[in-house]
């Protein structure tokens, strides 16, 4: 993982961006909707608790 | 929600969306929240009301039925303190945790981003938060990879997760019993309050105007989609309500005008006009004075946000922002505390003459009502509203 | 104008070049107190523009950093010197408030001006007002505040002081406060800003 593991600016609402593990995964066997979209809505839940500190 | 309080919605809702839009409503809306001076009218301390929700909702649900407001601002605490205390957060003392039990929370401020952490933020400003931010102003976050470290860490999401849907579940708890509109979705900041409130501190910023003010700008830039972004995803995509924007070291006299247009303003425009061109409305919770700033203010496209009059000069304000922006205001928070029901009457009488004209008016409290406001004088000022309200 | 460099670079807010020049002076040999007395007149202009609107908040906190750098360098050098000889003034953030930013401008402006500031901090109990008050016997005490929940600690601490029959005169000072509150809590004067409070020290001194 961590041999892997990107370098790269998230954009807002992005902690890690699903476009990035996906390049990591190199794809998946299943249907990738279904896991991308918690995938995205969590991600976007850790973004805005770490800026919550800073904005609170 | 039974037929009587959603028809009662259905009024408030016009009354506040014509307002926002700058036409004229039925009556002038009124806008009110109950803050932490309801306290006192409990059998609740301080820290009961702000550590125990449920006894928060209980003040809420046991004065709205007297309270006829137009547009709700909400309850009487601005956070859950165990989403703090569980991770040891340095940035506020809360009552009964650092602080007396009657008294309300303060904010310790710090320079808890340095000088040397410009670079870092601008490069990977969520990266820096994360790693070096959170850990900073968290002692039980201080090692991030101890045990103490991550279980602060799940303690303190899983709390903000729950205060999350608590805060969602009041507020629809509050429409359907009572029928009153929420006055925002979501919050954003200023850029350069985002980095000069919890970040660089007051008086760290504006030394930074005069060592590094090429950092500041920077920062600022990288703020923007960020503060964005912020506002749209704690609204939830609700574009219909405006977010709210605590405004703070833009008003007068904090910095000198060539300061205000270089550095404050122009990252602030950005934000307000981003959101704008996504539908959402800036709350302009304009604290402080910020009359020389009008002129400024008024380049803003027509109806992107409601400015907040505080001690703002109100008679410039209607002048300058009327008829493009709506304009809520017109009680001064001082008044509610020393005035009496009689001087209140007279001050909404007079605000109402002097404001509501041709619409694009919300009567409210300007800045913070505080803890020392008395209930007589809140309840004279919903009353005058409804006497001398009416179009 | 001002013709004493010194006071200039404060004026100009040249932090560096203070410091160059404070330490240039005292290799001279110049007396510390003189030195001091250069800062105090750069520092006074400083404030006189702010009363005046030409400078803002920005300026006078970037003006007491400048100070406390200097001071910091002077002070080894200051041990048998008395600072201030307009008299003395006392002044300290109300109990219960913790905020330290107004008060700190309104000290850095007194002390400029001449004026011997005791300076008790924040969040300062009713007692330490009138001790200080007895002991220093100061014409003015200065009370200042943030949080308007405050205002039965403040009232509280002017009863005490008028209940040991002093002759001081009191001033609240804070952004928010007006007549209203001035009358409630039983002050002499208020101030919403360092230079109003500047202006009544020095009418109380005159």
């Amino acid at each position: 993982m961590s041999e892997k593991e990107k370098k790269f600016v998230p954009e807002p609402g992005t902690c890690t961006p699903w476009k990035v593990k996906m390049e990591e995964l190199g794809g998946i066997p299943g249907n990738e909707e279904i896991v991308k979209k918690d995938w995205e809505r969590l991600d976007e839940t850790a973004y805005n608790f770490l800026w919550f500190w800073v904005h609170r | 929600m039974n037929e009587k309080v959603a028809k009662l919605y259905q009024e408030r809702l016009n009354r506040y969306m014509t307002a926002l839009d700058c036409g004229k409503p039925d009556k002038v809306p009124v806008s009110f929240g109950i803050g932490d001076w309801i306290v006192k009218h409990t059998e609740n301390n301080f820290q009961e009301i702000f550590y125990d929700w449920e006894k928060s909702i209980k003040a809420v649900d046991d004065i709205l039925p007297e309270f006829d407001v137009d547009v709700f601002g909400g309850g009487p605490t601005l956070w859950w303190p165990p989403m703090w205390d569980a991770i040891g957060s340095k940035l506020y003392k809360f009552p009964g945790m650092g602080l007396d039990e009657n008294s309300t929370f303060q904010f310790v401020e710090e320079e808890y981003m340095k000088a040397e952490d410009y670079d870092a933020f601008i490069a990977n400003p969520t990266e820096w938060i994360a790693t070096t931010y959170l850990p900073r102003i968290s002692t039980e976050f201080e090692n991030p990879s101890s045990l103490r470290g991550i279980s602060a860490l799940i303690r303190s999401s899983v709390a903000f997760a729950e205060y999350n849907n608590y805060m969602g579940a009041s507020w629809g708890k509050w429409t359907v019993e009572h029928g009153v509109v929420g006055q925002f979705t979501g919050m954003t900041k200023a850029p350069f309050d985002t980095l000069g409130d919890a970040l660089r501190s007051m008086k760290g910023i504006l030394l930074d105007l005069r060592r590094r003010p090429e950092k500041v700008a920077a920062a600022c830039e990288v703020i923007v989609p960020h503060n964005i972004n912020y506002a749209l995803s704690g609204a939830g995509a609700d574009t219909r309500f405006p977010c709210f924007a605590p405004l703070h070291r833009g008003s007068y006299p904090f910095l000198n005008p060539y300061q205000w247009e270089n550095y404050y303003w122009p990252s602030f425009k950005a934000v307000i006009e981003g959101l704008w061109a996504k539908g959402k409305r800036t709350y302009f919770y304009a604290e402080g004075d910020w009359t020389p700033y009008l002129e400024k203010i008024a380049e803003l496209p027509d109806k992107s946000i409601v400015f907040d009059i505080d001690l703002t000069d109100a008679k410039k304000a209607k002048e300058i922002l009327g008829g493009r922006f709506c304009l809520i205001g017109g009680m001064p928070t001082t008044l509610l505390t020393y005035g009496t029901p009689e001087k209140v009457k007279e001050q909404v009488k007079r605000s109402i003459d002097e404001l509501a004209g041709d619409g694009g008016f919300i009567l409210g409290a300007g800045g913070v009502v505080m803890g020392d406001a008395k209930k007589e004088n809140i309840m004279a000022m919903l009353e005058a509203a409804r006497e001398y309200g009416t179009y | 104008m001002l013709t004493d460099t010194l006071a200039k670079a404060i004026l100009d807010l040249e932090e560096e070049q203070v410091i160059v020049l404070v330490k240039e002076r005292l290799a001279k040999g110049d007396s510390p107190l003189d030195i001091v007395e250069s800062l105090q007149k750069g520092m006074s202009e400083v404030g006189k523009l702010f009363e005046t609107g030409e400078f803002f908040l920005s300026e006078l906190v970037m003006c007491g950093e400048i100070m406390k750098d200097a001071m910091e360098v002077l002070e080894p050098h200051l041990i048998d010197s008395v600072s201030g000889n307009k008299g003395n003034i006392v002044v300290g953030t109300v109990k219960g408030d913790i905020h330290d930013l107004g008060k700190n401008i309104v000290v850095m402006l007194l002390k400029g001006a001449g004026y011997n500031v005791i300076d008790l901090g924040v969040d300062v109990p009713i007692e330490n007002f009138v001790e200080a008050a007895k002991e220093s016997k100061a014409p003015l005490i200065g009370i200042s505040v943030l949080l308007t929940g405050c205002q039965e600690a403040m009232k509280k601490t002017i009863d005490a002081i008028r209940a040991e029959g002093l002759n001081t005169k009191v001033i609240i000072g804070g952004n928010y406060i007006d007549e209203l509150v001035r009358e409630y809590v039983g002050a002499d004067y208020f101030a919403n800003n360092a230079s109003d409070g500047l202006r009544v020290a020095k009418q109380i001194f005159s």
